[in-house]
């Protein structure tokens, strides 16, 4: 039987658990736990560098760390709010009595806007002929705005022939899906969490050689916030934000 | 004989005597100390212990919760009288400045008439986070009763519902046999909550036929006692250890649904009738709707399958609930949402974001329309189905809320949480009426009784107590179980208390008995009732090859029916 050879830190981070008392685990733990200790100290060292950059030090220093460090935690790892902040709302919202109920027939459910159950999705006709409804087609499915290749090439087989009518009169346009993140307050100062909502963006740009138009999508990601707690976009508000703005574009394409 | 009394401050101040240490950067001291008196500290208390042992800057005490807890809420302990006094006497003689310090600011005594408690009486109800109740917290009224059921009359199209007949008045063409379930009127309870306590929704037609049909099991049902035990159907899950977080079956023992750690919710069906989809749009507008069956009716055939699955959470799915009338599920997860599903159109209705944080647990009101939640946020929400914000928010808890349920009144909220406490709060005033402490670990579930009266309480100490919710006060701790209880049932003649367990075993208790011999007791607010030990009362205990047990139900004719996960290995 062959002695496996564990790393340094791993046996580092073994340690870390049988102090806090962790006896049984599976062993992929230590690989995530190594895996976000990397990241972590990364990102801290990251940020002590600007910090260090910013008061023209040469070298990282305890202050930059200790900086880095603060103002990392409050924005990465929440806790629950205190428990006076709890009882004060719970104060406040405990003293309106309980709604009537009005005699209704069928499910009881919150006001539309807050359900699930509208379409998520709209299908254009087909009014103009040839080009134009290879546009349509493209955007006639709810996806959450991740295009996948087979659009891609649909696009442009439907510009190629494009081309030959009337792309000259056009300006091709570049499409790109822009993930900006919005401000994220932590609920210990204020209470409010805003879900971070997708802005797309489109540009016209005149590549300067290519007649053909090449949605180019690109998703990029907030850097920095790698550690945010987990909140995780609905669906429907990505497709019901795509699906006005896209709308809002085609029209204007016609 | 007072020592026992007096030895409770010794945890209290051995903590505040560390963080005192640590807060004024006497790390070397703190450690120390910990070292030399932390293992002498009972074991229930070790585990905040060690939590507290990692904590040895000053730097480290802020944003931790724990330390947050211990340095802003006073330790609670009750003391008579006499054991007050000499403990007062005690510290102006001796002058200990510190240790007086200590008290003056962290220690609160609920001082109580009458003998000095003796160990067993102590030892009961320590073991919560902050301590035990004072008699503030358990002095309001509690309706725990059960209001009159509404008449509900047999219904035949053609005769008008008569609201106040009786069933003996009913002419002849009636089936005799409705009548006895309907004669009997029962007294109103001054116990009970008036009707219009809480709103709750008008019964339709749907629901009075549920209810008929109800009655009419419950009196084909098994009664159950030490003589006549409970057959127990148990399903197990296999290949689940591990993915499967929680399992429920609903009221009429029909559906049962699973939650998945990797998102799904998945129903199955436990009957012979399949689970059909609601027909399309189209399709329904063909059908007759004033026929008997257009319930039936609206339903399409073709799609009856077994099983189906529920797609929409982001993350694993900690509890599932069926509503009363098994039209709507209710699911919550590690993604802070609670989703609304249709069991009809099997497909997500609404979904509930005001959680920030995991929800453990999500509990459908008996009487449907109202829900309740609980999560990592310490605090528990109670919401209607038709609100997309909580109507009330029960914070009060000093740590994760892990379990909650309904009282069968609906008018009541009973939660468990990490802190080893049980609360029970109003759900017309969002106010905690009753706070029990005695369990050494988290409460992983809890159950009323059929009549409402008590409260069982389960946990990873391996325990049940039993409260009186009169007056909060622990009347019974039933041992034997090696392991974390995770689910508790009542059967549904209020009989039998049933408890499942990660040790395997399911164990039944005689709680009839239980119950005589409480209710002979004159019990008052002050008094520290005796507490009943659990050997006597334990019926039977059955164990398993090797499969945790999940969820326990009661059918209507009180057959057990028993969720489990098999571990293979």
């Amino acid at each position: 039987m062959q002695v496996k050879h564990i790393p340094k830190d791993a046996q580092v981070i073994m340690s870390i658990m049988k102090d806090m008392g962790i006896e049984e685990y599976e062993p992929r733990v230590i690989n995530q736990l190594l895996e976000f200790t990397y990241r972590y100290i990364t990102c801290i060292l990251d940020d002590a560098r600007v910090f260090a950059n910013h008061a023209k030090k040469k070298v990282i220093d305890l202050e930059d760390v200790k900086l880095a460090v603060q103002m990392t935690v409050d924005r990465a790892f929440t806790t629950p709010p205190p428990r006076d902040i709890l009882l004060e709302v719970a104060r406040t919202k405990n003293n309106s009595p309980l709604p009537l109920i009005k005699p209704h027939c069928g499910l009881r459910l919150p006001p539309d806007r807050y359900c699930l159950s509208s379409c998520n999705y709209r299908l254009k006709n087909n009014k103009k002929p040839q080009t134009k409804q290879v546009h349509h087609h493209m955007m006639s499915g709810g996806n959450a705005g991740y295009m996948n290749n087979a659009v891609t090439s649909h696009l442009t087989h439907g510009a190629l022939s494009a081309a030959g009518v009337k792309l000259h009169n056009k300006q091709p346009q570049s499409l790109s899906l822009v993930k900006r993140q919005g401000t994220l307050a932590t609920v210990a100062r204020t209470q409010t969490i805003t879900i971070p909502k997708p802005v797309i963006k489109f540009s016209s740009a005149t590549p300067a050689s290519k007649p053909i138009a090449k949605p180019k999508i690109q998703v990029s990601a907030p850097t920095g916030n790698v550690l945010n707690t987990p909140m995780k976009v609905e669906v429907n508000d990505v497709s019901s934000g795509l699906k006005r703005k896209l709308d809002e574009e085609y029209d204007m394409l016609e | 004989m007072l020592q026992h009394e007096l030895g409770m401050i010794l945890y209290p101040v051995f903590v505040h005597m560390y963080l005192e240490l640590v807060y004024n950067g006497h790390e070397g001291q703190a450690i120390q100390l910990m070292e030399r008196f932390g293992r002498d500290q009972e074991e229930y208390y070790q585990a905040d212990l060690k939590r507290l042992s990692h904590v040895t800057k000053k730097d480290h005490m802020k944003g931790n919760e724990l330390t947050d807890t211990f340095k802003s809420s006073e330790f609670i302990i009750r003391m008579s009288r006499d054991t007050l006094s000499i403990l007062k006497r005690h510290l102006q003689e001796k002058k200990h400045s510190v240790v007086l310090n200590i008290i003056q600011e962290h220690l609160y005594f609920d001082m109580y008439e009458g003998v000095a408690r003796n160990k067993q009486q102590i030892e009961a109800t320590a073991g919560a986070l902050v301590g035990e109740a004072t008699r503030q917290d358990n002095k309001a009224k509690v309706y725990y009763g059960l209001p009159k059921e509404p008449d509900i009359q047999y219904l035949p199209v053609e005769e008008e519902d008569d609201a106040e007949g009786d069933g003996t008045d009913k002419p002849k063409k009636k089936k005799p046999k409705k009548d006895p379930l309907f004669s009997k009127k029962t007294k109103s309870d001054p116990n009970a909550p008036p009707v219009d306590r809480i709103p709750l929704p008008d019964l339709k037609d749907a629901d009075k036929l549920e209810k008929v049909k109800a009655l009419r099991e419950a009196s084909k049902r098994v009664t159950l006692g030490p003589e006549t035990l409970p057959s127990i159907c148990f399903y197990t899950l296999l290949n689940s250890a591990g993915v499967v977080t929680s399992a429920e079956v609903s009221e009429d023992s029909s559906l049962l649904a699973v939650g998945f750690a990797d998102s799904f919710v998945k129903i199955w069906t436990l009957v012979p009738q399949k689970l059909r989809a609601m027909k399309s749009a189209e399709q329904l507008q063909d059908i007759d709707r004033e026929a008997d069956d257009v319930l039936v009716r609206m339903m399409d055939d073709r799609s009856a399958e077994t099983s189906r699955i529920l797609h929409g959470h982001n993350g694993p799915v900690y509890r599932v609930a069926f509503s009363p009338d098994r039209t709507l599920l209710l699911s919550c997860s590690e993604d802070t949402t609670v989703r609304l599903w249709s069991l009809q159109t099997w497909t997500c209705l609404v979904c509930y974001k005001g959680h920030i944080f995991p929800v453990w647990d999500v509990r459908f009101a008996p009487h449907g329309y109202y829900f309740a939640t609980a999560g990592h946020d310490k605090t528990a929400r109670l919401w209607a189905t038709d609100q997309h914000q909580p109507l009330r928010i029960l914070a009060g808890h000093f740590s994760d809320v892990d379990c909650i349920q309904f009282h069968p009144n609906s008018n009541y909220v009973a939660t468990g949480s990490s802190d080893r406490t049980v609360r029970l709060w109003d759900c017309v005033t969002g106010n905690h009426v009753r706070l029990m402490t005695g369990h050494k670990a988290p409460v992983y579930s809890l159950c009323f009784s059929v009549e409402g009266r008590f409260l069982a309480s389960a946990g990873a100490d391996s325990r049940v107590l039993l409260w009186d919710l009169a007056h909060g006060h622990l009347l019974a701790e039933l041992t034997g179980h090696k392991g974390p209880i995770h689910t508790l049932a009542f059967s549904r003649d209020g009989h039998i208390l049933t408890s499942g367990s990660q040790d395997c075993s399911v164990k039944l208790w005689d709680f009839s008995r239980l119950a005589e011999e409480m209710v002979l007791e004159d019990v008052n607010v002050s008094h520290n009732p005796d507490i009943k030990n659990s050997d006597s009362y334990l019926l039977r205990s059955y164990g398993t090859k090797n499969s945790a047990v999940l969820h326990l139900h009661f059918t209507r004719r009180n057959v057990l029916l028993t969720v489990g996960i098999y571990e293979g290995s």
